[in-house]
């Protein structure tokens, strides 16, 4: 099998430039994780069913799955590496989604993010609804949706933590 | 790490943003495909081109010749040929002599890049020779079907006989009868099955795997490379992206996989799934066949229960070996939450050429449920009566026996469940709402109820408490969190018991150097039992923590109390130290541990003849309403509400509990409607996730309340008992009823696709 023709590409990731060599067969998933170990971007069905490969390109989400690297040549990507981090603090969007129990396994949470913040730059206040439009191209399989709807609606109207806070009780004893 | 809420030094029954949540939110959480490693090599495996046929040959000549290439290895390089476990059944790591579905490895092939693997797949030749097929697991039982394995195609059969059954049906005012027959589903985990492995200088291995159950890989990876002893290979887990029951067979088979090409090779190696492999090969939640009849008197009284179940066990036995937990629960879940006085089941697992069945999110009893719900609302409208108050009359509560006659002495909750759903969704008032929208959908609701035996029986759980040298409480459990929180919720049980404030405390990912055995995680068993664990563990630290500082501070450590996480005098509460400076003086090495303590539940004590006897401690309860509209032309369900209510016990943290439901009636609502292995003597026509459909963001109810009964169970860690799988274990009959409710057609199989419902209602019109 003959290796596939390279090009070199140029393109920014979370503002940072990167020069690349890259088979022109190559997807844009494969050179974020492999060739530059950002391991941020997750792939899960490598159709663009999915959503976890989302990215921002030149402000357009897309699927990195779907993209060929080459495409890329050029553009402005964003990833969910860009958004925020333990170190240096969360975006609101991830932080609302920690503290809403939007993230159970977490493997579509970059995936999600990254659309949801897609979506909010777009459309800063969207509706239930339109939360509901834009989500269809990112499954998850543990959280039923909900809380991700809650976290985003949260960030919408400037908040990170549920309101009203979910039913608490303490108890005081053990009484078993 | 999440900042400690102020709870006062309580946190059991508080929310905690789970300690993995930011880490995950961020993009920074490690999963298995995230690993990089110098020098590893691509694995890959050659999967069978038959779904039933004898291997004749295997030629990896060309294969081997391919550049890049380091190690192939065919069912003959394996002295032994060694199955995934010790049963008989189980399936062969490398398939030698003959495949039993198409998910079947004969060849696995490690090389420099995945480029060279797949060339060397694609030069792999096999002869094979094809042999007949069986799929219905029925059929499979009767005689001249196709021999799947010596001793006959049952690989096993269960039984309840409670009362007479026949006396039963003779005293009933009204019987129901029914067929029903539930698909085969996948997991669909969003991560893939996925393995690392690489050899250590010392002969041993070290093994990365996004698994729910860490020692039994560990076991089993032992056993086929043939070392002397478990700790020759450590393990460490990674974050599972999913699991749901279908990390535990598949994560053994993957990891042996690994080890076998590392250790062939000598070099590290990754072998990740493709979707298309981890669709066709990976486990399945059972298809079932299900024949109920049901016997009640005009009171609505169920007098008798006759319950003849099969099982598509597919190609091999995995997890349980020749008892699967879906077999088990399927047999003492059968006729539901009831009190039922006489019981007649009759349970079949049995081999066909399908993916082999496993655990599934409450193996077995979605199924039973889909059935035994769908029967108590036919005998509500047979009797005009209403379904909830139907199943208050017959409802399990404290005092009750269950089919396995088993007494309930406390922490039975179903009627309040029962009553919140009732309330919450306006159920006597739904008959008041309009059952025809302008435009032509119509309106239903329905409702169901359910069971499930929490926990496993007999199965140990040991917990670890370390101070880390700065001060900090970190947990070593031994049981996975797969996204079900448990590394919250176990810190939020050892804190409340230790006080010790939550912010505190450290937990990682499973490492066999670190922690004990835990046990898995499954059965909704990791709060109760492996929380029961740490609860006593964390018993034991307290009073370590007491020792030690009573040591630094000279006092009797009976003087000591803890408070917020600060050792104090309690007759001069000037004297006091923190949890840091005790670890500045005693912890030498990166931590000490404090406390340790195993948890040993009750074991099941069944009757052979009879099937009675308590196959599980104790058990879950819960009843969810749905509302939906049907568009009789299309077939169209929409769920637009959906009202569950669940006995978890006590919930530790009530917003996991909600997250649990959320996923739980998802999951179910997937089940119902959508989600079906397509499959035509044993091909499977839907291998990707265009074809394997579950539901999306527009799918969901647009009302969907939550909301949790607490009946304290008493060998529950603070009264917990669990909640995982419970959960989606009566949506689906819910959903059933309410699409009966809204058109008068009874759906007996799943899923409830368009076109089937299209077509049942277009036959009822004509």
């Amino acid at each position: 099998m003959a290796p596939a023709e390279k090009k070199v590409i140029s393109f920014t990731v979370n503002r940072e430039p990167i020069e690349v060599a890259v088979p022109v067969t190559r997807y844009l998933v494969d050179v974020l994780r492999e060739d530059l170990s950002m391991m941020g971007t997750k792939r899960a069905c490598d159709q663009g069913v999915c959503g976890t490969c989302s990215v921002i390109l030149n402000g357009k989400l897309v699927s990195s799955c779907l993209t060929l690297a080459v495409r890329a040549d050029g553009a402005e990507i964003e990833t969910i590496e860009g958004m925020g981090s333990l170190e240096e603090g969360l975006h609101p969007l991830q932080a609302s989604f920690a503290s809403h129990g939007a993230t159970q396994c977490g493997y579509c949470t970059p995936g999600m993010i990254i659309s949801a913040r897609a979506l909010l730059d777009e459309n800063p206040d969207p509706t239930e609804e339109e939360i509901k439009d834009w989500l269809t191209g990112n499954l998850c399989r543990c959280t039923g949706y909900q809380k991700i709807i809650e976290a985003i609606r949260a960030v919408a109207e400037g908040r990170t933590e549920p309101d009203p806070p979910i039913e608490v009780e303490i108890v005081k004893a053990y009484e078993g | 790490m999440a900042e400690a809420k102020d709870t006062g030094g309580y946190v059991v029954g508080s929310n905690q943003t789970f300690l993995d949540a930011p880490e995950k939110a961020s993009g920074s959480a490690v999963y298995l495909d995230d690993l990089q490693m110098a020098g590893a090599l691509v694995g890959r495996a050659l999967r069978s081109e038959h779904v039933h046929a004898r291997i004749v040959s295997v030629d990896a000549k060309e294969a081997r010749k391919v550049d890049g290439v380091v190690a192939i290895l065919t069912g003959e390089d394996l002295p032994g040929h060694p199955r995934a476990s010790t049963h008989p059944r189980a399936m062969p790591i490398i398939a030698w002599d003959r495949v039993m579905y198409a998910g079947d490895v004969v060849a696995l092939i490690a090389a420099e890049t995945a480029e060279a693997a797949e060339e060397a797949v694609g030069k792999i030749r096999v002869k094979y020779e094809p042999l007949p097929v069986v799929v219905d697991p029925e059929e499979s039982m009767a005689k001249g079907a196709p021999q799947l394995w010596e001793g006959g195609n049952l690989l096993n059969q269960a039984k309840i006989r409670k009362g007479n059954a026949e006396e039963g049906f003779r005293s009933a005012d009204i019987i129901i009868e029914n067929e029903y027959r539930t698909q085969s589903v996948d997991h669909l985990y969003l991560e893939v099955e996925s393995g690392f492995a690489a050899p250590l200088p010392d002969g041993g291995f070290q093994i990365w795997n996004p698994t729910q159950q860490p020692f039994p890989v560990r076991q089993n990876v032992a056993r086929v490379l043939g070392l002397k002893s478990d700790s020759a290979i450590r393990f460490i887990q990674t974050l599972p992206g999913g699991g749901f029951g279908g990390k535990n067979e598949a994560s053994i088979e993957i990891s042996v996989r690994a080890a076998l090409l590392a250790h062939a090779a000598q070099r590290p190696v990754k072998l990740v799934y493709s979707r298309e492999e981890s669709l066709i090969s990976s486990s399945k939640r059972h298809g079932t066949i299900i024949r109920s009849r049901t016997g009640a008197t005009k009171d609505g009284r169920l007098v008798a229960a006759e319950v003849e179940i099969y099982l598509d066990k597919g190609a091999y036995s995995a997890s349980g070996g020749d008892t699967p937990p879906a077999f088990k629960r399927a047999t003492y879940h059968a006729v539901g939450p009831y009190d039922v006085p006489n019981v007649h089941v009759d349970v079949y697992c049995v081999h066909t050429n399908h993916p082999y069945g496993g655990q599934m999110r409450g193996p077995g009893v979605p199924q039973v449920h889909f059935a035994c719900e769908q029967q108590m609302d036919q005998i509500a409208e047979a009797l005009e009566m209403d379904p909830i108050e139907l199943r208050r009359i017959n409802g399990l509560k404290v005092g009750s026996r269950t089919s396995a006659n088993q007494y309930l002495p406390e922490s039975v909750g179903l009627l309040k469940t029962l009553g919140k759903v009732e309330e919450a969704s306006g159920w006597l008032k739904r008959n008041g709402s309009s059952r025809r929208e302008a435009d032509g959908r119509l309106r239903g609701f329905g409702v169901a109820s359910c069971m499930y035996g929490t926990g496993n029986a007999y199965s140990p759980a040991e917990a670890h408490v370390h101070l880390t040298r700065s001060g900090k409480i970190r947990l070593a459990a031994g049981v996975v969190d797969f996204g079900q929180g448990s590394k919250t919720v176990l810190s939020q049980i050892a804190a409340e018991a230790m006080s010790v404030p939550f912010g505190e405390f450290e937990v990682g990912v499973v490492d066999s150097q670190i922690d004990p055995f835990g046990g898995t995680s499954s059965s909704s068993r990791v709060t109760m039992q492996g929380g029961k664990a740490v609860y006593l563990a964390a018993i034991k630290a307290r009073e370590e923590l007491l020792r030690l500082g009573g040591h630094l501070l000279e006092v009797d450590p009976e003087d000591l109390d803890i408070s917020n996480g600060v050792v104090q005098s309690k007759s001069h509460p000037e004297t006091k130290i923190t949890l840091s400076e005790i670890a500045g003086k005693f912890v030498a090495d990166e931590m000490k541990q404090i406390g340790a303590a195993d948890h040993i539940p009750p074991p099941a004590v069944m009757d052979k003849e009879t099937g009675l006897g308590e196959p599980y401690e104790v058990y879950g309860f819960g009843t969810q309403a749905a509302e939906v509209l049907v568009d009789p032309d299309t077939g169209e369900i929409e769920v637009v509400g959906v009202w569950a209510s669940h006995d978890v016990g006590k919930a530790i943290s009530p917003m996991g509990v909600h997250q649990q439901i959320d996923g739980g009636v998802y999951m179910g609502l997937g089940f119902c409607l959508m989600e079906e292995i397509v499959q035509q003597e044993g091909r499977m026509h839907n291998p990707d996730m265009h074809g394997y459909l579950i539901p999306t963001v527009e799918d969901i109810p647009d009302r969907l309340e939550t909301s949790i009964v607490e009946e304290h169970y008493s060998n529950g860690p603070y009264g917990a008992k669990g909640v995982g799988e419970q959960v989606t274990c009566p949506t689906a009959a819910a959903i059933a009823n309410a699409v009966y409710d809204a058109t008068g057609v009874r759906f007996q199989r799943l899923p409830l696709s368009p076109d089937r419902v299209a077509m049942a209602i277009a036959g009822k019109k004509n």
